[in-house]
C-alpha cells in the first residue's frame, strides 16, 4: 500500500502536465478551428482554397511523424529560440486537432440551410452580420458537444509526446516502469487515471448532446441519412 | 536524386509494414466490432451491461497505453507477443469499440416493426439481425468503415514505439543513420497525403450516394 502511495504521488505529477498539455492544445485548436471554418465558408475564393487544403494536409499527417520529425529536425533551433519541449508539443498538437476540429465545425456551420442566408440577404445584411447574427447563433449550440469531445480526443493524443521527452503521465509511467519492473501494475494505474479524467467528460457532452438536439427538434425524427452523416463525423473526427 | 534513392529502403518496407498493420487492425476492429455490437442487442442486461462498460472503459484509455499494455504488459507476465502482433490486436481493439458504435447506430436505423415482424415469423432475435438487419445496413457502414480504416493508416505509426518496423520506423532509423531529418519527414508526410486524401475524397463521395439512393 506504501509502494502505491508513492507511484500515485509520482504521476500525479504527470498527470497535471497532461491536463496542462490537452488545456494549452483545446483552446489554441479552438481558435484556430474557428477561423478555419469561418474562412471555409468565406465568399473569398483565396480563403475556402487555403482552409480545405490546411485540413487536407494536416487531417493526413500521423501526430507522431509531425511530432518527431520536429523533435529531430528543429529541436535544436527550437532550444536556441527558448521554446521547450512542452510548447512543441501544443505547437504540434494544434496544427493537427484544429484541423480535424475545423472540419466538424464547418459541417455545424454547413447544416445551416441556404435559405437563411437568402433571407439575410434580402433584408440587406452582409456576410459578417449575417454569420454574426443568423448564422453563428445557430451553430454555436451543436459545436459545444463537439468540443468536448474533441477535448476527449486531445486528452488521449497527448499520450504520444511522451515519445518527444514532455513529462506527461505516459512518460512519467515508463520511468517509473524503468525502476519497479512492474508495468502491468503501473499501466493499469495510467489507464485508471485517464479514465477518471475522460468519463466524467464523456458523460457531460452526452449529455449536452441530448439537450441541443432536443432544443433544435432533432429527437425521434432522426433519419437513415442524418444518423449516417452523425457517424461519418465522428469516424473523421478521430485521429491517429 | 540520390536523396531519393537512399531514402527508399528504409521507407518502402517499412511503408508495406504500415499496410500490414492497419490492414489487420482493421480487420480485427471490424470483426469485434460487430460482435460487441450484437451482444449489445440481444438486449440481455447481463450481457449488454458488461459489453457497455468495456466499451465505454477502453474508449477513455489512449492506443499507445493499450498498445504498451498489450506489449509490455502481457510481456512481463510471459505472454511474448512479438511488436507487430501487439500493435495489430492493440490498435484493432481499440479502433474496435469505435466501430461498435457504427454497427449498433446501424441496428438503430431499421425500424423496429421489421424487427417484430421477424420475430413473429418464427425467428430468433439473432436470425432478425443476420438476416433483416445487417443486409440493410451495410451500405451505410461502408463510409464510417472505410473511414476507420483511413484512421488505423495514421494510427501505425504508434506501432514504432514498441519497435515494428513501420513507415516511422524507418524514417527514424534514416534520420539516425544519416543525421538528415527533412528528407525522411518529408517523405512519410507526402506518402500519407498522397494516401489518405484521395481516399477521404472517395469516401465522402459515396457518403454521398448512398444517401441520395436512400432518398429517391
Amino acid at each position: 500500500m506504501h509502494e502505491l502511495a508513492g507511484w500515485l504521488a509520482i504521476l500525479a505529477g504527470g498527470l497535471v502536465v497532461t491536463i496542462e498539455l490537452a488545456a494549452a492544445t483545446l483552446v489554441l485548436a479552438v481558435l484556430l478551428a474557428g477561423v478555419l471554418a469561418l474562412m471555409s465558408i468565406s465568399p473569398l475564393r483565396v480563403l475556402r482554397i487555403f482552409a480545405t487544403v490546411y485540413v487536407d494536409v494536416f487531417r493526413s499527417i500521423p501526430i507522431l511523424a509531425l511530432a518527431i520529425s520536429v523533435y529531430y529536425g528543429l529541436g535544436a533551433e527550437l532550444t536556441s529560440l527558448g521554446i521547450t519541449p512542452f510548447e512543441t508539443a501544443v505547437g504540434v498538437l494544434t496544427l493537427i486537432e484544429g484541423a480535424y476540429l475545423a472540419e466538424l465545425y464547418r459541417g455545424s456551420l454547413q447544416s445551416i440551410r441556404q435559405q437563411q442566408w437568402d433571407a439575410a440577404s434580402s433584408i440587406g445584411l452582409g456576410w459578417m452580420s449575417t454569420v454574426r447574427q443568423v448564422i453563428l447563433p445557430q451553430a454555436l449550440p451543436p459545436a459545444v458537444p463537439i468540443t468536448l469531445n474533441m477535448a476527449i480526443a486531445i486528452i488521449k493524443d497527448s499520450s504520444l509526446v511522451s515519445l518527444i521527452a514532455v513529462s506527461e503521465i505516459t512518460l512519467v509511467a515508463n520511468q517509473l516502469i524503468a525502476e519497479t519492473f512492474q508495468p502491468i501494475q503501473v499501466y493499469t494505474i495510467v489507464a485508471l487515471l485517464y479514465i477518471a479524467l475522460i468519463l466524467p467528460l464523456s458523460f457531460i457532452s452526452k449529455r449536452l448532446e441530448i439537450i441541443v438536439s432536443r432544443r433544435l427538434g432533432l429527437t425521434y425524427r432522426v433519419g437513415q441519412e442524418e444518423v449516417l452523416h452523425q457517424l461519418t463525423i465522428q469516424a473523421e473526427g478521430r485521429s491517429g | 536524386m540520390d536523396v531519393v534513392q537512399n531514402i527508399l529502403p528504409y521507407i518502402l518496407p517499412g511503408a508495406l509494414v504500415t499496410v500490414e498493420i492497419s490492414v489487420g487492425a482493421w480487420l480485427v476492429s471490424a470483426i469485434l466490432g460487430l460482435i460487441l455490437a450484437v451482444a449489445r442487442d440481444t438486449g440481455k442486461p447481463l450481457i449488454t451491461f458488461p459489453v457497455a462498460i468495456s466499451v465505454e472503459i477502453i474508449r477513455a484509455v489512449p492506443q499507445l497505453i493499450i498498445l504498451y499494455i498489450l506489449f509490455f504488459g502481457l510481456g512481463a507476465a510471459g505472454i511474448n507477443l512479438d511488436s507487430l502482433t501487439a500493435a495489430i490486436l492493440g490498435l484493432g481493439i481499440a479502433d474496435a469499440v469505435f466501430s461498435a458504435e457504427y454497427f449498433r447506430a446501424g441496428f438503430l436505423t431499421i425500424a423496429s416493426t421489421q424487427r417484430d415482424a421477424g420475430m413473429s415469423l418464427g425467428l430468433t432475435r439473432l436470425q432478425v439481425t443476420r438476416h433483416v438487419v445487417i443486409p440493410q445496413v451495410i451500405p451505410f457502414l461502408v463510409p464510417p468503415l472505410l473511414n476507420s480504416f483511413v484512421g488505423l493508416m495514421k494510427s501505425a505509426t504508434l506501432a514504432s514505439a514498441v519497435g515494428a518496423p513501420e513507415i516511422l520506423y524507418g524514417g527514424r532509423n534514416y534520420m539516425e543513420t544519416t543525421g538528415q531529418v527533412a528528407p525522411a519527414a518529408v517523405a512519410i508526410m507526402v506518402l500519407y497525403i498522397v494516401a489518405t486524401v484521395p481516399m477521404t475524397r472517395a469516401v465522402k463521395a459515396l457518403e454521398k450516394r448512398v444517401r441520395a439512393r436512400t432518398r429517391a
